[in-house]
């Protein structure tokens, strides 16, 4: 895509950026603060003039990173699905029971399939984000479908 | 086809990636493989259940956190500036150059010895004439002020004692005996 417009970036990809923070956080305040942290490493990436290839993988990659570091200042647990406050206030038992199954998987497995699930990203760009390759995209995926499927039944 | 491979195949149809349609086909055939399809949908229902949407202000605020204004020489690039740093190196130089060669326009020259003002037109002193020098300048009045002051007293705070000595003219007074 060339160099990045920042402005842009953060229309297009705000919101899926904060579902997957929420998801992964627990809170929307931590969220919007994570994601304000996310646009500005994109902002300062742009202002050196970076080059992007893949702007979706990438900002998640950030996105990534930013919970990484998060977890390691505050020593925080991944948030169990159904943490966050919904807009209805009551989480459907499925989703609690999900939100528990994720809590088993191993971290990699976890943070892909959200940002597959919520975030919406595509196998190159999970390849990136994730610093791998599509074909351990495809296989990891299908491994933690798998398990989830023997999990909830 | 194993089952894996089936379940393999329908999880990348599920995420909309490219897969070879007979193994598909295959796949769904299978009771194995439509329950796992169902197990998807699921799951990415479950996932897509909470409703978390961000609040109304947030990409505002998000823009206005990236969108610090661009600086001129962002928009220049590196060049402009490092002329611009050359020319305004070349102008100090030049600034202070001529400073230079104005201030010591107006510095008098160092001379040995110093400048001599004598009440008689002659070189020569007559004779019996007795010479006597006072000060001229405001130096060496105040030098001449503080011999004054009594012994063991405290100096008399005088700024004019505090300021670089000055060059002096010194004036010879000479008394011409009249009896003589």
């Amino acid at each position: 895509m060339g160099r990045i417009a920042v402005e842009e970036v953060v229309t297009r990809h705000y919101r899926d950026v904060y579902r997957y923070l929420a998801r992964t956080t627990g809170s929307r305040d931590r969220a919007e603060d994570l994601t304000q942290e996310v646009f500005l490493r994109v902002a300062r990436a742009g202002r050196n003039g970076d080059e992007i290839a893949h702007e979706r993988g990438w900002v998640f990659s950030i996105a990534r990173s930013v919970v990484a570091a998060d977890r390691r200042s505050e020593k925080r647990e991944p948030a169990r699905s159904g943490d966050v406050e919904t807009a209805a206030g009551v989480c459907h038992p499925m989703v609690i029971e999900l939100g528990e199954a994720l809590r088993g998987l191993p971290p990699l497995d976890r943070e892909m399939l959200l940002l597959r699930e919520v975030g919406g990203l595509t196998y190159e760009e999970l390849a990136i984000a994730c610093d791998c390759s599509v074909e351990a995209v495809r296989s990891r995926l299908h491994r933690t479908r798998s398990t989830l499927r023997k999990v909830l039944s | 086809m194993t089952d894996l491979d089936f379940e393999q195949t329908i999880s990348a149809a599920w995420d909309g990636e490219p897969v070879d349609l007979d193994t598909l086909r295959s796949a769904l055939q299978t009771t194995e493989g439509r329950q796992a399809l169902a197990s998807y949908a699921l799951i990415r229902a479950s996932a897509a259940a909470e409703d978390i949407e961000p609040r109304g202000d947030l990409a505002a605020r998000l823009r206005a956190s990236v969108a610090t204004p661009r600086r001129w020489w962002f928009v220049a690039g590196p060049a402009v500036p490092a002329r611009l740093a050359a020319s305004l190196a070349a102008v100090g130089v030049a600034a202070a150059l001529w400073l230079g060669v104005a201030w010591r326009s107006q510095v008098p020259a160092p001379s040995g010895a110093a400048p001599v003002a004598a009440t008689t037109a002659g070189r020569g002193l007559p004779a019996g004439a007795s010479e006597q020098t006072v000060p001229t300048s405001a130096g060496d009045q105040a030098r001449g002020s503080e011999r004054q002051s009594p012994v063991g007293s405290r100096p008399r705070s005088n700024v004019l004692t505090e300021t670089p000595p000055i060059p002096t003219r010194t004036i010879r007074l000479v008394e011409v005996d009249s009896g003589s």
